[in-house]
């Protein structure tokens, strides 16, 4: 437990997909693991400005979502075993979107498997059926009154193991992302550049991008899309492309995901778009009109993944 | 993407109605080709009706650019929207080809 939060400690802070970092904390906990120990880990990081909670879950139990509305969600992804048992796995991650008013509760199994004195467990429904009772107002009085109903039920049965709880509550008026999230899964097909652009003006349409903003995404996107089919795979086979938009107050960030070749496409020379006709030769020039159309670039390996994040200020 | 070509003034126009982008380009490519093959080396490209174009399509327009002027002719463009005026001016492609504002401007140059 105490390496474990050390190695997160030291991996977050280059690092920031949960991803790779589990995969590191991973390996360096499954090395000369003689004693097979292990831990659960769940690994978040969430971004205060867009709402996007990157989260790894190794072996943890599934958190629960309490939304704005009252629904709420289990966060049932996993994304490999318990850390520390076996070496050279790669741990996944996945995203998901918090918002004004959202809970998200952890916990672990000493609260789920807390016993009373008949032997019955506490189990998960107790959990999440207090959730939506509570009437959260904040992160601290949430994990007293779910601590209190695990002591009243496990009454004088003695307790099993460590319980532990963490609460993140976004705050009614926080200013994150408040509209809805463009999310697509493509294939490694041309054809699918056009399904992109329709489904993101369709989008753009109801969060109130404007038409020439539309039209540079659109560019942007045959650009970059365009790039990852022609170069990004090595074989014929069908791949994903991911690609994110979100609108936030004054800006759009779009994400756009491979399992590609490593390739930072930015990295480019620009082209000399001063040549004469003659000399003028097109290389290049895709990148360089994402990069001048575009408020910011960048490019990020993250673990078999080529992310690109784009900005555009609106 | 819909292609119309006409004559007017010398020139051959070709109107390019939506997008040019990798999907669309190699159409535009072959309009373009058999144009020159069919000795019409004096083309303007009326962009009123053409909402973005994308690197894919800035090659194919550099490539016939080079084919009319290597036969003495020249490609010139007109009514670029805002989308596409940056491109060009980014690209540089402003001061490769001969833009004008609409198309009476570029049949009276």
């Amino acid at each position: 437990m105490a390496v474990t939060k050390t190695l997160i400690r030291a991996s977050t802070s280059d690092d920031h997909s949960t991803a790779s970092i589990v995969t590191r904390i991973n390996n360096e906990l499954a090395r000369d693991n003689d004693a097979s120990m292990f831990v659960t880990i769940f690994l978040a990081i969430y971004d205060i400005h867009s709402g996007c909670l990157t989260y790894t879950n190794a072996g943890h139990n599934p958190p629960f979502i309490k939304r704005a509305d009252g629904a709420i969600e289990s966060v049932n992804d996993l994304h490999g075993p318990v850390a520390g048992a076996v070496e050279e796995l790669a741990y996944k991650e996945s995203q998901l979107q918090l918002r004004a008013g959202d809970t998200l509760l952890l916990y672990t199994d000493g609260v789920s498997e807390a016993m009373n004195s008949d032997d019955e467990l506490f189990g998960e429904q107790r959990i999440s059926s207090l959730l939506q009772r509570a009437d959260v107002g904040d992160a601290e009085s949430l994990c007293s009154e779910l601590l209190a109903e695990v002591d009243s039920f496990a009454g004088d049965a003695e307790q099993s193991d460590d319980i532990t709880l963490l609460a993140l509550v976004v705050d009614k008026d926080a200013q994150v992302s408040q509209t809805e999230v463009f999310e697509i899964e493509l294939v490694n097909q041309f054809s699918e550049i056009d399904r992109l652009n329709d489904a993101f003006n369709e989008y753009a349409d109801r969060v109130e991008i404007d038409m020439a903003t539309q039209l540079k995404i659109n560019m942007v996107f045959d650009e970059l899309i365009n790039n990852i089919i022609s170069y990004g795979f090595n074989d014929q086979r069908e791949h994903k492309i991911r690609v994110r938009a979100d609108r936030g107050t004054d800006e759009l960030i779009i994400q756009i995901e491979d399992g590609g070749i490593p390739f930072n496409p930015f990295l480019r020379e620009t082209p000399d778009v001063g040549a004469s006709l003659e000399e003028r030769d097109i290389g290049g020039l895709g990148i360089h009109l994402v990069k001048e159309v575009m408020d910011s670039v960048s490019y990020q390996r993250n673990h078999h993944l080529n992310r690109v994040m784009l900005v555009k200020n609106l | 993407m819909n292609i119309t070509t006409s004559e007017e003034n010398n020139h051959t126009i070709v109107s390019i109605d939506g997008k040019v982008d990798t999907n669309t380009s190699p159409d535009l490519e072959r309009t373009l080709s058999g144009l020159i093959e069919a000795g019409q080396v004096n083309l303007l490209a009326d962009f009123e009706n053409l909402s973005f174009i994308s690197s894919a399509g800035l090659r194919v327009l550099l490539a016939t650019a080079k084919k009319t002027k290597a036969q003495s002719g020249s490609l010139k463009v007109c009514a670029l929207n805002p989308t596409v005026k940056e491109v060009f001016d980014i690209s540089g492609f402003s001061t490769i080809l001969s833009v004008f504002p609409d198309r009476t401007s570029a049949l009276g140059n």
